[in-house]
């Protein structure tokens, strides 16, 4: 299999790698270092891999590394990153209501829940539910995690509009 | 699948430049949600991928006095965010909703579903069943349409040549429309439908004035059922329909054994969805 030299934009740094043809870009991430993305199903349905593409959730083994060039590619790693001390407020809600149990879907669920709170996601139940559905977890029977969804949402601060 | 190449299109022009010879191991590929796998397993031959993925010449939705066109590079979860789309598009709208996961329609495109010519892709009973068309480009013959149902041939073939883009797909006004959608699945997210349906229909008082019914999963592609459509047509909203129309169901749709349903309950859900849908037609034109 041939290579090929790829440049992405990862948590707002350019990194380069030299990959062979066809490379998913959850391989990529992997492979430059960037462990946080899990590679759960490998076939879109649990979300361990999702990131933030262009500021929307995709499942990394869904994506070619090379249709990532040029695009802004979030990853778990990333999220906290404009807070103080470097976890976004559900990161740290998690770890409180403890939605961590083995951890495997835990970055999948970060980066979902992370982006739902930070796009002013409804707090129904049915809307989170519905905001997590590309995550699979099978230890929390999920109501732990959308305890952490509620909570972190508690400490946003009041919207300024 | 590590191995093949990818070009990254430009522009709509590069794509169609380079999809030109007409080389059916080049494919175009967009969110590539459901072609990173079948590559993966071998069920797609390729050795070059033409990436169409993020063309904004592709991805729109737009409002028309005769109806809606939307670039077929549009992600599902654009045109389900389209308010101008949801109000006049229910049905649509709830296929959307049920389609996979947050993830998937972020990046899915709506020519993706299309294309993909599976015989439970969840948007395109809702697109038979308005009377949507796409629009196809090509370097040699520039433009041509299809009605949606004319695209599928088969399992995963379809009318498109190797050298042709889907485009464009243009929706009819159906506001006034009656519209239903159902899809039966193991669970309500992330699931291929065992069947889905579609209905609108056409109403003059409590008459049905024209019906366009389509079914998925119960055939090698996505089914526009004309016998029902005939036994619709012309008709009243009466509950004696719903009571006739399980007859012409059971006579006209002819699923197989599967790992995701049985014939017989792929049937029944079938007729369920079809009498479900008109119940509700009768109800709202009541109401």
């Amino acid at each position: 299999v041939s290579h090929e030299e790829l440049t992405l934009q990862i948590n707002g740094q350019p990194r380069t790698g030299v990959f062979p043809k066809g490379t998913r870009l959850l391989d990529a991430l992997r492979r430059l270092g960037y462990t946080g993305t899990k590679e759960g199903c490998g076939e879109g349905e649990c979300g361990a891999c999702t990131l933030l593409l262009d500021g929307r959730t995709v499942n990394s083994c869904l994506v070619y590394a090379k249709q990532a060039v040029g695009r802004a590619v979030v990853t778990v790693e990333g999220v906290g990153a404009r807070f103080a001390d470097g976890l976004h407020p559900f990161q740290k809600a998690m770890v409180e209501t403890g939605g961590v149990q083995c951890g495997f879907c835990t970055p999948g669920m970060i980066v979902s829940g992370c982006d739902w709170l930070d796009k002013g996601g409804s707090l129904e139940d049915a809307d989170i539910r519905e905001a997590l559905s590309g995550n699979l977890c099978r230890c929390t029977g999920y109501s732990k995690i959308l305890d952490a969804v509620r909570l972190a949402a508690s400490r946003r601060p009041p919207d300024p509009r | 699948m590590a191995g093949v190449e990818i070009d990254v299109a430009t522009s709509l022009e590069h794509a169609l430049e380079l999809l030109a010879p007409a080389d059916p191991l080049v494919r175009p590929v967009a969110g590539a949600t459901d072609v990173v796998l079948r590559l993966h397993v071998g069920k797609l031959k390729a050795q070059r991928l033409i990436s169409i993925a993020d063309l904004p010449e592709l991805s729109y939705v737009k409002a028309e006095p005769e109806g809606f066109r939307f670039g077929a590079g549009t992600p599902l979860s654009d045109l389900l965010a389209n308010a101008a789309f949801r109000a006049e598009y229910p049905s649509a709208v709830e296929a959307l909703r049920q389609f996979a996961s947050p993830q998937i329609r972020n990046r899915a495109t709506v020519g993706g579903n299309i294309v993909n010519a599976s015989p439970a892709a969840d948007m395109v009973p809702p697109l038979i069943s308005y009377g949507a068309w796409v629009r196809l480009r090509s370097q040699m013959d520039g433009v041509r349409a299809l009605p949606v149902e004319d695209v599928f041939q088969g399992f995963g073939k379809t009318a498109i040549r190797a050298d042709e883009l889907v485009t464009e797909v243009f929706v009819p006004r159906r506001k006034r429309c009656f519209q239903a959608y159902a899809k039966f699945g193991s669970r309500s997210a992330n699931v291929i439908a065992v069947i889905n349906m579609a209905m609108c229909l056409k109403l003059d008082g409590d008459t049905i004035a024209e019906a366009r019914v389509a079914y998925g999963s119960v055939a090698p592609k996505p089914y526009r059922a004309l016998r029902v459509e005939d036994a619709l047509t012309g008709r009243r909203l009466e509950a004696q329909l719903a009571a006739d129309v399980e007859a012409v169901v059971r006579e006209e749709i002819q699923p197989i054994d599967d790992v995701r349903g049985s014939k017989r309950y792929k049937l029944r859900l079938a007729i369920h969805a079809t009498q479900d849908a008109l119940t509700h037609a009768a109800a709202e034109v009541r109401a």
